[in-house]
């Protein structure tokens, strides 16, 4: 079956919206102050959030009062 | 029940992200008030955590109240040999504006694929409290002042030396946003107090602040971007809750173990003395 030219553009839209999409999920944030807080929260379905690769990462804690395994 | 952080899952995330990130320079940082209970048992734990942190890579941990509970010197024995640095900004000797411990430090963090290092300077202050008084060096007290006054003494200097400027706090989050609108220059706040934690990243200015709550259940993560300069361009944060979903790193596991086993067979006895006064009388610096 043939598709038609306009059904061929369709997908092409489709196909450079997806593509789109995805050079977005991996580039840098938006610049800073201007962007609104958002959540901490990692995505639900994994342990550490993906992204684009940042120059610098901080990890950091606070009253850790002492414990070197886990608390509770 | 579902206990949360500890040093093994912590260094798991750590060792992740390096693999993630290669080119990444990683700066791990404490806030303070990582000291347990000034008991045998509890001396201990503060000294194999200090060892700990130090195993990870910490690269500085604020000096707060709990740090201080039997005075300086208690703190210096315990702390020696530790590779990082003990950093606060307005933990001062009675009676003076003078710093006991380094005010700030520039941590050179390198990066890899031939980029320059990053210079982040970490200023630390722990709230502000009047009637605070511990046992100082050479015979001295130490007491606390204002956090406001402190850092506005050496942001100038420590935004002089640094591509990004951290400030740790041990203060509440709303002392946190009042310092930050108040001194402006400040990349970040990570702090703790008690078990407040960030819903949502906190802005104030350019400042970006995040509160991680207490117990190491929780670790808070900040990926910096960076323009050729090395100035912030931009940032996102998350904070992990660090439940039994995050897997352990063996070698940390089997070093805390070891630890552990080992501060039981002693029957919890610290290695060192406490028997420092926990201050000196109050008169004078």
């Amino acid at each position: 079956m043939r598709r038609s030219p306009r059904s061929a553009a369709r997908i092409l839209v489709a196909a450079a919206a997806l593509a789109a999409a995805g050079a977005w999920a991996e580039a840098p944030p938006p610049t800073g102050g201007a962007s609104p807080p958002r959540s901490l929260e990692p995505p639900a379905d994994v342990l550490v959030a993906s992204g684009a690769a940042p120059d610098l990462i901080f990890l950091y804690t606070g009253d850790v009062i002492g414990y070197l395994e886990p608390c509770g | 029940m579902n206990p949360a952080g500890g040093l093994a899952r912590r260094a798991w995330l750590k060792k992740l992200l390096q693999q993630r990130f290669p080119d990444a320079a990683v700066v791990l940082l404490d806030s303070g008030n990582f000291s347990d209970n000034p008991t045998p048992e509890g001396d201990a734990k503060t000294v194999a955590l200090l060892e700990g942190m130090g195993r990870l890579g910490y690269a500085a941990a604020g000096v707060a109240e709990r740090e201080l509970a039997t005075g300086y010197d208690d703190l210096v024995k315990k702390a020696r040999g530790v590779p990082f640095d003990l950093v606060s900004t307005n933990v001062v000797r009675k009676g003076t504006t003078e710093p006991v411990f380094k005010p700030y430090v520039v941590v050179e963090a390198r990066r890899g694929g031939g980029k320059p290092p990053v210079r982040v300077g970490v200023m630390s202050v722990v709230r502000y409290n009047p009637v605070f008084l511990k046992a100082g060096p050479s015979g001295s007290n130490v007491s606390i002042a204002q956090p406001l006054a402190m850092v506005r003494r050496y942001l100038g200097e420590v935004r002089e030396k640094s591509d990004v400027v951290v400030l740790l706090s041990e203060m509440s989050s709303f002392n946190a946003h009042e310092l930050a609108r108040e001194a402006s220059g400040i990349d970040f706040v990570f702090g703790a107090y008690g078990a407040t934690t960030s819903a949502q990243e906190e802005v104030e200015g350019t400042t970006r602040i995040v509160y991680t709550g207490n117990q190491g259940k929780r670790i808070g993560e900040t990926r910096t971007f960076l323009d050729p300069k090395n100035h912030v361009v931009s940032q996102e944060s998350y904070l992990y809750f660090l439940t039994a979903r995050y897997p352990d790193d063996p070698d940390t596991l089997q070093w805390v173990q070891a630890a552990m086993k080992k501060m039981k067979a002693a029957g919890g006895e610290a290695p060192l003395s406490t028997a420092a006064p926990a201050s000196r009388g109050g008169t004078g610096p």
